[in-house]
């Protein structure tokens, strides 16, 4: 099987030297530069750029065959290597030993000379490339287009794929301290002063035996024995690093357990990876070379090993979770639909139903406002947090798993936490590197993401101090074990908390209920208290549901009128949604301004009030949150309307009685209805569009709803004819708002 | 041997001699055609592996082992096929451990999948005990067993007094470097003998569709002893990171021609409910004398039988109950007085648990005691010097039923990984997964064992769940309780075989609901909701699993109105005893 490589061996030549990038640069020249003057000690070879050089062919014969080509790349790279321009280079022990053997060789030359032999030219040759070489050669993989593509699962490497290239993934498990391996043993005869060299593979090696030495030497000596010493200092030697890869956890297959390979850095690579560290890791797939003893029980098992050519360290990061324009298209598109925000809202935990409004502002939880920094430093978080309380049995937690299912970064937890290091962060000891380490809690875990904690009333004291925090300055500051230091946690959190007494009692205030500070329950955007209805319809639909599941293995994927959108769809809408940073226009404050001040005036009769600044905040993101679901980047009216509706069902959630709660689902059916009627005329409307709208209610809960919601400054009506009340066109409510607000109020916001 | 000449004809049958590189799938699949067609139906004849020390073989003989699959080790690469020259003919080594001529030129890389196999956990299977090993005293039953094979009986003796003396003198002339480090090696380290006992390493070869970890196969293949296999080359550094391949003295290695998973091998016999009938009656009646004349708790624990899961859904497994019988009588009671109760169930469990082995064909027992849970993790975890998983009470193979004993429970203190190893039983009752520990990151491996929790009172794990997760059912004895002896001999009688078949089939039953069953079902599960306001969704889940296994038992595969009722009746009994 002898292939002739000596064409592969001129096109390489020829594209080191020719290859230019974009702007006129020899790349490869001048990194041989580089190395003659001792600046660089990698020539890396992009496989890349010989693929833009139309030599696909050839990349398809070093991707299958590396190490022999590497050695090509080598050889090629030592005929073009050019003089050192610099010439202040030091001196160091390879040039002196290369003097010696250079001036050794001129006297054997003469002494040849003199004695009428032929000059013996074979001494220089016989001087291995490696001996010389101060660089080594690696290769850099292809960087498809597509991301997949480039790399294979570690379980695809198989007896097929010896000595190719292979690029997989993985995550350090072991790491060997870095040792010298013999490259090159050189071995000098007392007697003669003559060199002899002997080229190492392996990990291992046989030291000469004379008897197998080269012919010449052989010959000089003619039967006496020589004695070889080996030089150590002569020797080349390579940093040498083993090191073993595990298959990341998401490649492993159902049911089976991760795979592990052995890898070996060498030289430049050496110390590049620590245990724990997620790699991309390119390099030849090889069997450990059958050496000395080995060599005898070949035929049993071979270990094999990869040996690396490039590495790059996966980051973590999640927040770059890239669209594909189609997922984008379909965003648009489930936009363009029908009621896109019921729609979308409805989608969340389908197996639950109802709880419509909880589910929308779980939506919007999801979708968050904008995080704003402020010039002075400051940062006002755009993360809405929600707890949602009520009776054991309700399905709190489902809710949130599914929430934490959907998210692309989300941290399920409890409040009393699984692990020791709770919710916050603890410095332990890790069992693998056994090093003292800062381990990070579920709520640092989930920076930049959701983090759902359920029973948040059985947190830890020390973390119930922390969330304090986490909450508002979105950091955690950590001095344990003389490690001080402060982590973000720029974290949405999801809480799910049980009432104190059992079951909730609407005549305390919810931090009575709940048994946690108010301080902390005024952090949260959105507190809604989830109940457990009598309706046969709710009982009905959670039979249908478990049958379901046990009938057919199928959640329902149609319920109502709306089509249900799947997990994938509503991930990718959210994400996408996220990258829009709506404002607040100027001409909204006004409204906003004097919302909130009446909200603030109503506090003062009502009995559990907690009205604060902060809520003035939250009305904004969920305004935001409202803006970034309809693709808009100005935040307008409606947004306001509903985010003060969802704060204003919330409130009623926590305190209306049951049946006054009946009453309340009419007025927002009805409302709901007159919205959408809103939204589609904003410039008002009569008394018999309401009427058209509202058909199938009474006329006296359709009047009251219209009142309630005017007190509430949502709208103003036009009470020309008291029994048929008009709503005046949307924007004036603004200009109209009522003469007994406070003017101190408003700056108090 | 009837093996040995089965082998000879199989591998005869092979080509010996390739002019290219042969591949390895190619023939690798050609060998499996060969032998399925030399052995026909006879493959039960083949020798046995379980059960018997493998140094009584001959290396290279024809063997069959069953056990679960209980580690994936990385694959091995070994020389497959080699040519002495450029243009000679290319063998092939496949089967065996030999080692290729030193004079060939030219040779090819193979891969084979290792599976480490261990003895089904929970299951009765002829099995020597760790310390009867240790102390030399299966000798006895080797020998015959190695003289009744004729031909290898000469060549065993010499394997057999090495192996013994490595296991009674850890430190032996020729045993120093493999077996040595075995067994000199502490409790609890990689390699202890005892975690490898009746393990076999199982090589699949070629394109061989792998086995899923924790599932039970059957092999047929040759066996390989290569004593010098573990022993580390005196010359040279050795590679730090590689672990040495256990020896085979302690796991012998079998070149799988053939594997097969165990359900493909489950009888496929018809039942006419006729036949059902009285096994379904036979089943009950041995159930219900070792509940001591508890009808109910044996009707429960029939279903319990024949129930399994049958998909994991996002959160939660679908198709299994947890049953928690309670007022079981401690261990005092239970008349078992002998040695260390605290390793051991109560009488009742030790009963119970042999019978449920005996007509489930396998139950994992899990006596809760203060030491047992502190003691040591009860999930799997990979040591991270060896790359090895070590096994753990929790590893068993689908199908299993595990019965978690808590009346051996006494006072004390949970360390953190008792409170883990509860934790880990609560994942299996919710959601019927077990987390493995890899190093770096956990991995959930499913499971599907139904859970029977015995309890004095009110269960530990009941803090743990939520309430209505688990059926309690008092247990209500009218005579004595069935004892380990009592069970035992109730299991030799025929009958006790013909009702495990029953059950092993009724198992494999896969029982829907169909058409306007789900209808009715809906809402009769609402109108009873909407007049008890403390149903919820599980009692819902609870009904429907428990439906579906009633169905099942009575060898029906859909649900009908009648068993609606009845497993309704079964439930009001079971609330009244509350």
């Amino acid at each position: 099987m002898l292939v002739e490589y000596g064409k592969d061996r001129e096109l390489l030549q020829s594209f080191l030297q020719n290859f230019t990038e974009d702007d006129g640069k020899a790349k490869y020249m001048e990194v041989l530069q580089e190395i003659a003057n001792r600046e660089q000690t990698v020539l890396a070879i992009d496989l890349e750029d010989l693929q833009q050089e139309g030599q696909t062919d050839l990349v398809e014969k070093i991707t299958t065959n590396a190490l022999r080509y590497v050695r090509l790349i080598g050889e090629a790279a030592d005929r073009l290597m050019p003089a050192a321009t610099r010439t202040d280079l030091p001196e160091d022990v390879f040039d002196v030993l290369q003097r010696q053997r250079e001036r050794a060789l001129e006297i054997r030359q003469q002494e040849a000379e003199q004695a009428g032999q032929a000059p013996d030219v074979d001494q220089q040759q016989n001087l291995p490339p490696e001996l010389t070489r101060r660089y080594q050669v690696t290769l850099i993989p292809c960087s498809q287009d597509d991301s997949k593509q480039r790399h294979m699962r570690m379980r695809a490497v198989s007896a097929l794929h010896v000595g190719h290239l292979v690029t997989i993934k993985g995550i350090v498990t072991h790491v060997t301290d870095v040792k010298p391996l013999i490259k090159v043993a050189t071995y000098l005869d007392e007697d003669s002063g003559v060199e002899v060299y002997q080229e190492v593979t392996g990990r291992e090696f046989q030291p000469l035996e004379p008897s197998k030495l080269p012919e010449q030497l052989a010959q000089q000596h003619a039967g006496r024995k020589p004695r070889l010493a080996l030089q150590a200092r002569g020797s080349k030697f390579q940093r040498f690093q083993e090191v073993r890869i595990q298959e990341l956890s998401c490649e492993v297959p159902q049911g089976t357990t991760p795979r592990s390979v052995s890898v070996q850095l060498r030289g430049d690579l050496t110390r590049r990876v620590k245990p724990g560290d997620a790699i991309t890791l390119t390099g030849v797939f090889l069997p450990e070379p059958f050496t000395g003893y080995r060599a005898i029980k070949a035929g049993l098992i071979t270990s094999t090993f990869i040996e690396a050519m490039h590495i790059t360290h996966d980051k973590q990061s999640y927040t770059a979770t890239s669209l594909t324009k189609e997922q984008i298209a379909e965003a648009h598109e489930i936009r363009a639909g029908p009621a896109p925000y019921e729609r979308l809202a409805a989608s969340l935990a389908p197996e639950i139903f109802g709880h419509e409004d909880v589910k929308k502002a779980l939506l919007l939880l999801m979708v968050g406002g904008v995080t704003r920094q402020l010039p002075d430093g400051m940062r006002l978080r755009g993360d809405i947090h929600v707890c949602l309380m009520g009776d054991p049995g309700v399905a709190k937690s489902q809710l949130i798993k599914h929430v934490a299912h959907i998210s692309p970064r989300a941290v399920y937890t409890t409040g009393k936490g699984s692990s020791g290091v709770g919710l916050t962060a603890a410095v332990t000891r890790d069992p693998n590197t056994s090093e003292m380490v800062l381990e990070g809690g579920a709520l640092v875990l989930a920076d930049k993401g959701i983090c759902c904690i359920d029973e948040f009333d059985k947190m830890e004291d020390s973390d119930r101090t922390a969330i304090h925090e986490v909450m508002e300055q979105q950091t955690v500051s950590i001095a344990k074990a003389g490690i001080t230091t402060t982590l973000n946690t720029r974290t949405t959190l999801l809480a799910a908390a049980n009432p104190a007494w059992g079951r909730y009692d609407r005549r305390r205030s919810p931090a009575e209920n709940i048994n946690l500070p108010p301080a902390l329950l005024s952090r949260f955007d959105l507190m809604w208290l989830i109940l457990d209805k009598v309706e046969a319809e709710s009982d009905r639909n959670l039979a249908d549901h478990v049958m379901r599941v046990h009938a057919e293995g199928v959640v329902p994927n149609t319920l109502g009128t709306h089509e249900l959108l799947t997990p994938d769809q509503i991930r990718a809408y959210i994400g996408y949604v996220k990258t829009l940073d709506p404002y607040i226009p100027e001409s909204l404050t006004g409204f906003i301004a004097s919302n909130y001040a009446a909200k603030r005036a109503m506090d003062k009769t009502a009995e559990h009030s907690y009205t604060t600044a902060r809520t003035l905040l939250s009305i904004l993101r969920l305004a935001q949150a409202l803006a970034r679901l309809a693709f808009r980047e100005v935040v307008d009216q409606g947004d306001v309307i509903e985010a003060l509706r969802l704060m204003e069902c919330s409130k009623l959630s926590l305190h209306e009685e049951g049946d006054e709660r009946q009453t309340q689902d009419t007025m927002s059916a009805i409302y709901s209805k007159i919205r959408d009627a809103l939204l589609r005329s904003p410039s008002g409307l009569s008394w018999t569009d309401i009427r058209q709208h509202t058909s199938s209610f009474e006329v006296g809960q359709v009047r009251d709803t219209l009142e309630t919601y005017d007190r509430l400054q949502v709208w103003s009506l036009d009470r020309a004819d008291p029994s048929e009340p008009c709503i005046n066109p949307l924007g004036q409510t603004e200009v109209q708002g009522p003469q007994d607000q406070p003017q101190q109020m408003m700056v108090g916001a | 041997m009837a093996g040995a000449t089965k082998l000879q004809e199989v591998l005869g049958s092979l080509p010996q001699a390739f002019e290219a590189i042969p591949d390895q799938n190619t023939f690798y699949r050609r060998a499996e055609q060969e032998l399925r067609r030399c052995l026909a139906d006879q493959l039960l004849q083949v020798f046995p592996l379980n059960g018997v020390r493998p140094e009584i073989l001959q290396s290279g003989s024809l063997v069959r082992f069953a056990g679960m699959v209980q580690d994936m080790p990385d694959p091995e690469y070994f020389l497959g096929a080699y040519s002495d020259s450029a243009g000679a003919a290319w063998q092939t080594t496949a089967f065996s451990d030999a080692a290729v001529p030193s004079t060939s030129e030219h040779r090819a890389i193979w891969e084979r999948k290792p599976l480490l196999c261990i003895p089904v956990p929970g299951q009765n299977t002829p099995r020597a005990t760790a310390s009867a090993v240790l102390a030399g005293s299966t000798d006895t039953k080797g020998m015959k067993r190695g003289r009744d094979e004729e031909g290898s009986a000469m060549e065993c003796d010499g394997h057999q007094a090495d192996a013994a003396c490595g296991a009674q003198q850890p430190i032996g002339k020729q045993q120093r470097s493999s077996e040595a480090a075995v067994h000199t090696a502490p409790a609890g380290s990689p390699a202890n003998p005892a975690d490898y006992e009746g393990a076999c390493m199982v090589y699949l070869h070629g394109d061989a569709s792998c086995a899923k970890l924790n599932s039970v196969i059957h092999a047929v293949g040759v066996l390989s002893l290569v004593p010098d296999l573990a022993q580390v080359p005196d010359d040279g550094p050795a590679n730090e990171l590689a672990t040495p391949p256990l020896p085979t003295s302690l796991v012998p290695r079998l070149h799988a021609i053939l594997v097969e998973p165990e359900s493909s091998g489950a009888s496929q016999q018809q039942w006419s409910p006729e036949q059902i009938k009285p096994q379904r009656e036979a089943t009950l009646e041995l159930l219900t004398s070792v509940c001591g004349g508890d009808a109910l708790a044996a009707e429960y624990l029939l279903l319990q039988l024949v129930s399994k899961v049958t998909r994991h859904q996002e959160g939660d497994a679908v198709g299994t109950v947890c049953l928690n019988l309670t007022r079981c009588p401690g261990p005092s009671a239970g008349g078992n007085s002998n040695t260390s109760a605290s390793e051991q169930g109560s009488g009742f469990g030790q009963a119970l648990a042999a019978a449920l082995r005996g007509l489930g064909k396998r139950c994992v027992e899990l006596p809760l005691t203060m030491q047992g849970l502190n003691a040591r993790s009860w999930t799997p975890a990979q040591i991270t010097a060896t790359g090895r998983l070590q096994t753990a009470s929790l590893q068993f193979a689908s199908g299993s039923q595990l019965l978690v004993d808590e009346t051996v429970l006494k006072d004390g203190r949970l360390a953190a990984t008792g409170v883990h190893n509860l934790q880990a039983l609560k994942r299996i009752i919710e959601q019927q997964k077990v987390e493995y520990d890899f190093g770096f990151y956990k991995l959930p491996q499913p499971s599907d064992a139904p859970v029977t929790i015995l309890s004095e009172g009110r269960m530990l794990l009941q803090t743990l769940l939520q309430s209505s997760k688990s059926l309690a059912l008092p247990l209500q004895p009218t005579s004595s309780l069935g004892t380990l002896e009592r069970v035992k001999q109730q299991l030799q009688h025929p009958a006790a075989s013909a009702a495990a078949a029953y059950v092993e089939s009724m198992r494999l039953l896969d029982c829907a609901i169909e058409g306007s069953m789900v209808e009715h079902l809906q809402r009769d599960m609402a109108a009873r909701r909407q007049a008890d306001r403390s149903i919820d969704g599980q009692h819902f889940h609870n009904w429907l699993s428990l439906v579906k296994a009633l169905a099942a038992s009575h060898g029906e595969s859909s649900v009908t109105e009648k068993r609606w009722q009845d497993m309704h009746r079964l439930e009001h009994l079971r609330q009244e005893r509350l």
